[in-house]
């Protein structure tokens, strides 16, 4: 497949280069995602889009909700134009993180998001996403992920090794949706997929199994 | 009151501060020079967070007009970014009222219009990606996260079409171009006049969408909740421009 990954400044875009570079053609990109010719040259021959946010704290507000939102839509616009096969973003599963923490929440719920900038600024990526898979007809995929780490495991009731963020990436930009469902005869197939990714640990607060079920996405088990 | 206008130079500008202005203290921003007015004059952009955060101090209510619709960058930056930053404007304030706008399409964009009937402001938003209706769906989602989260009330007033019933040059050919969703320029200035003046303990929740449109007879949009809540009453009738009988 040809991919084309946004947002080099973030390790597990750089991680996720290097790894999907062995069997795909990848090309990574900061942008800015205009609305002219550079982004459709960017897009253009590419089956898979990965796109994720720039969570960097230098950035005013403004520039970051431009991102999340304006450079989200310029990019699907031009995936549309160009026939792109999937969309996928990485999104974060602190638009859910508002429940009471008891509660075991799968992606049946609605988003609740804070009004934190990195939190708002996926939320509204998501609804860009989501308002061109319903009305474009192009595959959007959605993982909201946990919070990150990659060597030393940290304090958090949604914490996601980067490994198995990596696995459920390759998983979901491979896998082949609605045709292979249980049941899925029965409904139209649907152009909007959300997953939620985190690793399973003990007091994991967020269910992987539709991720588990559809993807055969295999968390970690930590201690 | 004390009443912020963002984006008061625009066509909608002059009605709603002709409603608004024989009982409230105005302070109108827009992003073009100041018109002759009495009213406190600040030019702003809408896209200047600091500035529109020091645009609402000492103010009671934020009342958004700004929009622009044809250029993909600006209009981000004003129907979407614009309400991110009159809202940090709000927190920052601790102004509980805002009073948003937008087209129709904020919520019921064609996966309704061409569908379905009876289309009230409380079904779930589908702007679909047209620029002028996405970005304005994303500005309204911006409002409601931030009712959410803080103390603010927002109430939001979708329009579409704006008219001067009675004047013929105002009107499009053919009762077939002329949306059922149509107000006359005064009683659109008047709903916000019924948006500040309502407690915001009546509202169902503190965030609020109210379609603002005359009595019209086609049965495709409710107005009802406008009237029910706002204690909104359209003055101007277009039916007439319906009906056989006038056309004779």
């Amino acid at each position: 497949m040809n991919i084309l990954l946004t947002n080099p400044s973030s390790r597990l875009s750089r991680e996720l280069a290097q790894y999907l570079g062995s069997s795909h053609e990848v090309e990574i990109s900061a942008g800015p995602f205009g609305h002219e010719e550079p982004t459709d040259a960017l897009v253009r021959d590419k089956d898979v889009i990965i796109h994720s946010l720039n969570n960097d704290d230098s950035l005013g507000e403004v520039e970051r909700l431009d991102e999340a939102m304006r450079q989200t839509y310029n990019l699907l616009w031009s995936a549309v134009q160009n026939k792109v096969e999937k969309f996928l973003f990485l999104g974060s599963l602190s638009t859910m993180s508002n429940y009471d923490s008891d509660f075991l929440v799968n992606e049946k719920w609605q988003p609740v998001p804070t009004t934190d900038i990195n939190t708002i600024s996926s939320h509204m990526s998501e609804f860009v996403c989501k308002e061109f898979a319903r009305e474009k007809n192009i595959d959007v995929r959605c993982l909201r992920l946990g919070e990150l780490y990659w060597e030393e495991r940290i304090n958090s009731d949604a914490g996601l090794f980067g490994e198995d963020a990596i696995q459920a990436v390759e998983k979901v930009i491979t896998k082949e949706m609605c045709s292979s469902w249980p049941g899925s005869f029965l409904i139209p197939p649907t152009t909007w997929h959300v997953f939620h990714i985190q690793s399973a640990t003990p007091d994991a607060r967020f269910s992987t199994q539709k991720a588990q079920d559809l993807l055969s996405f295999l968390p970690t088990e930590v201690e | 009151m004390k009443i912020l206008l963002l984006g008061a130079n625009g066509m909608l500008g002059p009605y709603v501060i002709a409603a608004l202005e024989d009982e409230h203290q105005l302070r109108l921003t827009d992003i073009n020079d100041a018109p002759e007015t009495k009213h406190e004059y600040i030019k702003l952009d809408v896209l200047d967070l600091e500035g529109v955060i020091a645009a609402a101090e000492g103010m009671d209510a934020i009342v958004n007009l700004s929009v622009l619709r044809p250029d993909r960058k600006i209009a981000f930056d004003v129907n979407a970014v614009g309400c991110y930053n009159a809202m940090r404007a709000a927190v920052e304030h601790g102004i509980n009222k805002v009073i948003n706008t937008g087209p129709h399409f904020t919520i019921s964009g064609p996966t309704y219009e061409d569908f379905d009937f009876n289309i009230n402001p409380e079904i779930p938003s589908q702007s679909g990606t047209g620029l002028y209706a996405h970005t304005k769906s994303l500005g309204q989602e911006i409002c409601r996260v931030f009712s959410e989260n803080h103390d603010i009330y927002v109430m939001t007033l979708l329009f579409y079409h704006f008219r001067e019933p009675d004047n013929p040059d105002s009107l499009p050919p053919g009762p077939y171009n002329f949306v059922p969703f149509s107000v006359s320029w005064e009683d659109a200035g008047a709903a916000f006049s019924a948006a500040i003046r309502t407690n915001v303990d009546k509202l169902a929740s503190r965030c609020e969408i109210f379609n603002v449109f005359a009595d019209l007879p086609h049965r495709q949009f409710s107005n009802e909740k406008t009237k029910s809540v706002l204690g909104w009453n359209p003055t101007d009738n277009m039916d007439k421009h319906w009906r056989r009988s006038a056309q004779k």
